[in-house]
């Protein structure tokens, strides 16, 4: 049993990670992801595929708000444009799913540097009031070039393809997005590790002695806008792909808003907490209803329509209490274990 | 009739696989599934919509129900976001199993769930929201109740032209730069073109915008004697008033029959005097409509009652043809004979509220007929000014 961390070397201090057990359980834990679409049906594996693809999304938030600690309310755009960028790709080129994707990761990572100059001299509110405009634009600019977008018609998507093979059952699409998901979180916890990484983190702690240490400010910042927005474009152009019919109200501003809650929820600055968060906010409105389902009918027919305003009540209280009594998100409950299960029968 | 209906179901079922079976089906059951705003913004229409389903199949439980089968609506709220109607249509669809769709929220969530839809070949009634992408081409399994929003601005610009000759008079458009204000601006373009009139001013405006006055400014600077309002509720309450505001007495405004809801009335006030509507359903207070509102009363409590608006006769309507042409293959209940019985030419009579509901092979709109309203929130509440 570990009692303590002792680090000695510089590469020891930058290796992912120098612990056996995580490792066999992080391999464990993808491959029991890997095994859903044996184990559940397509509907259940629907939420597995929006998990993981919005795991992509909130990991690539996380990494511009939680790390580097610049508010974006801007990700509704950048999905936006990542979606139609693999939309246009796919649709008008022919292009197969990878290459699409990677062009809605690419141009949604180009256009974050129109949000990202203003990054240089804003923050906190005011930043995210300058990334939520991004997203207003995005839609106008969507809604006014029909000769690229459709306009208000939107997008229907062809069928995610694999090397010309079409991944039409929802298992298929799922593992696919699932590697992606997995490459992705290895992306950026091997990026935290890296000078690039710590950059982020100086600077989200204190961006003038970031820069008296020899951090390029503007550098950085326009990277770390580049790097999560190349990620929530992957995941804008997955989503497309998944539901295969994409236009301006997929986009809305609530989803940036819903993007922070995740990761707020979930613990700021944490990729494990990025994740954890989006399962639980994913599951809990889906739990809620199981709970209804379980109360029997009769609850349905005393509140007829009013059921889902209860519905959505309880939503939010869960999320309030959560918060009021773990305000470090829910990897604050995960650390809690793992500290009392290291220093068990000692309390510190 | 039956018979003919039988015999072309049971060619095609030999034609086309697809439709040997019969999800949602049981021996005492049939599962209809919905999706609908029953939360968010749009949730004025998709209570109101739930509730008229729920008329609809209680009175055909009452009387029997499918060929002795209770009629059975599963219903999920989508919150007005189209990724999650996209989830509720997998739930609905491999979970719960069912046979037929007639809830289906608004253009952009129908169209999210088109594709799972048309690959697993749902029946799907749509009477909540009759856009023509869904009917124009002709889709395989989807049948629109109603008219649409192009035909309700072309019928009300109609009356402009012919009954308050305003053929050399200014119009102008303010319309929703999205799906929805498209299809009110081809109506408007239409009308436009084939009475040759003088549009002077056509101004987009973005989803959620509350302030009109820049816009009513310019209608008044530039003179203009009709104008459509392309928005929804909030939006054409907003135009309303700026247009009072501003003390354009004399200046007609047109809209489609989001407008014909007494909400729309309460909010704009003094200002909802003399806005004119179009709708293919009957007012609520009408003589027309007290059948329906009859069933209302016996079939919902006080507070489901007080929640029921046009959306709810359209959505009885959508139902009730569903169950007629279900009825048609009590013996065999597949989608194969319920799309030929849809199919079939039949006048579906949906009650007094609405016209009768007919398809065609080539043809899986009913296009309704549509008539013109007038506001009068002191009065009658809306005034007929022409015919069905």
């Amino acid at each position: 049993m570990r009692a303590g961390i002792f680090k000695e070397t510089y590469p020891e201090l930058v290796r992912l990670t120098d612990s056996m057990p995580v490792k066999v359980w992080s391999i464990l834990l993808v491959l029991g992801a890997s095994l859903l679409p044996a184990l559940v049906g397509s509907y259940a594996l629907s939420f597995g595929t929006t998990i993981v693809i919005t795991s992509i999304g909130v990991v690539g938030l996380n990494l511009l708000t939680g790390t580097c600690g610049l508010i974006s309310l801007g990700h509704a755009g950048f999905m936006a444009v990542g979606a139609y960028g693999a939309g246009i790709m796919a649709l008008d080129y022919g292009w197969s799913a990878i290459p699409a994707i990677l062009v809605g990761g690419f141009a949604a990572s180009l256009s974050s540097l129109l949000v990202g100059v203003p990054s240089l001299r804003l923050k906190g509110l005011y930043l995210a009031i300058t990334t939520l405009a991004f997203t207003v634009i995005v839609t106008h600019l969507i809604l006014n070039m029909p000769q690229l977008t459709r306009g208000s018609a939107g997008l229907f998507m062809p069928v995610a393809d694999l090397m010309g093979i079409e991944m039409k059952s929802t298992g298929a699409f799922y593992l696919f997005a699932l590697a992606l998901a997995v490459l992705a979180v290895l992306g950026v916890l091997n990026l935290m590790r890296s000078r690039v990484g710590r950059a982020f983190l100086a600077i989200r702690e204190q961006d003038i002695a970031a820069e008296m240490m020899g951090i390029h400010l503007a550098r950085f910042k326009l990277l770390a806008f580049a790097i999560s927005a190349f990620y929530t474009g992957i995941a804008g152009a997955l989503f497309a792909y998944q539901v295969r019919y994409i236009n301006v109200d997929s986009f809305g501003l609530l989803l940036s808003i819903e993007a922070l809650g995740i990761i707020i929820v979930g613990g700021l600055g944490s990729v494990a907490g990025a994740v954890i968060g989006t399962v639980f906010m994913t599951l809990l409105p889906e739990g809620i209803r199981i709970l209804f389902d379980l109360l029997g009918a009769g609850l349905q027919e005393i509140f007829s329509t009013r059921a889902l305003e209860l519905r959505g009540l309880i939503y939010g209280a869960v999320i309030i209490l959560v918060l009021r009594f773990q305000p470090e998100g829910l990897i604050g409950i995960w650390r809690e274990v793992r500290r009392i299960w290291t220093n068990w029968p000692f309390r510190y | 009739m039956k018979r003919m209906i039988a015999v072309a179901a049971a060619v095609q079922a030999l034609m086309g696989p697809a439709y040997a079976e019969a999800p949602g089906v049981s021996d005492h059951e049939i599962r209809i599934g919905e999706i609908l705003p029953l939360t968010g913004p749009a949730s004025f229409a998709g209570k109101a919509h739930y509730l008229g389903t729920k008329i609809a199949l209680a009175q055909a439980n009452d009387e029997g129900g499918v060929g002795g089968r209770t009629v059975v609506a599963l219903t999920e709220d989508d919150g007005y976001v189209p990724a999650r109607t996209f989830q509720s249509a997998q739930k609905l669809l491999s979970v719960d199993g069912i046979f037929a769709m007639t809830g289906t929220s608004g253009t952009s969530h129908m169209l999210a769930m088109l594709p799972l839809l048309e690959e697993q070949d749902v029946l799907t009634v749509v009477s909540i929201n009759p856009a023509e992408s869904l009917y124009n081409p002709v889709r395989e399994n989807i049948f629109v109740v109603g008219t649409s929003y192009g035909n309700a601005i072309h019928r009300i610009m109609r009356l402009a032209v012919e009954e308050r000759g305003l053929k050399d008079g200014k119009f102008a458009i303010i319309y929703q730069e999205d799906d929805y204000g498209a299809n009110v601006k081809a109506g408007y373009d239409r009308a436009v073109e084939e009475f040759g009139l003088n549009s002077v001013a056509e101004i987009p405006y973005k989803r959620g915008q509350k302030d009109f006055a820049a816009e009513m400014l310019r209608v008044a600077n530039e003179g203009v004697d009709f104008l459509i309002s392309g928005g929804i509720i909030s939006e054409n309450v907003a135009v309303f008033k700026e247009a009072r505001k501003l003390g354009l007495d004399d200046l007609g405004i047109g809209t489609v029959w989001t407008a014909h809801l007494p909400i729309v009335q309460k909010l704009a006030g003094e200002a909802a005097n003399g806005y004119l509507t179009a709708d293919y359903a009957a007012t609520l207070s009408e003589e027309a409509a007290q059948p329906f509102m009859e069933l209302a009363r016996k079939y919902l409590d006080e507070s489901e009652v007080a929640e029921i608006n046009r959306y709810s006769m359209t959505s009885y309507a959508g139902a009730t043809v569903l169950v007629q042409a279900m009825r048609e293959c009590s013996d065999d209940l597949t989608r194969a004979c319920v799309k030929t019985a849809l199919e079939s030419g039949k006048a579906f009579e949906v009650g007094s509220a609405l016209g009768a509901v007919t398809f065609a092979p080539d043809r899986h709109f009913s296009d309704s007929p549509v008539r013109v309203l007038r506001s009068d929130p002191e009065g009658a509440g809306f005034v007929p000014l022409t015919n069905f």
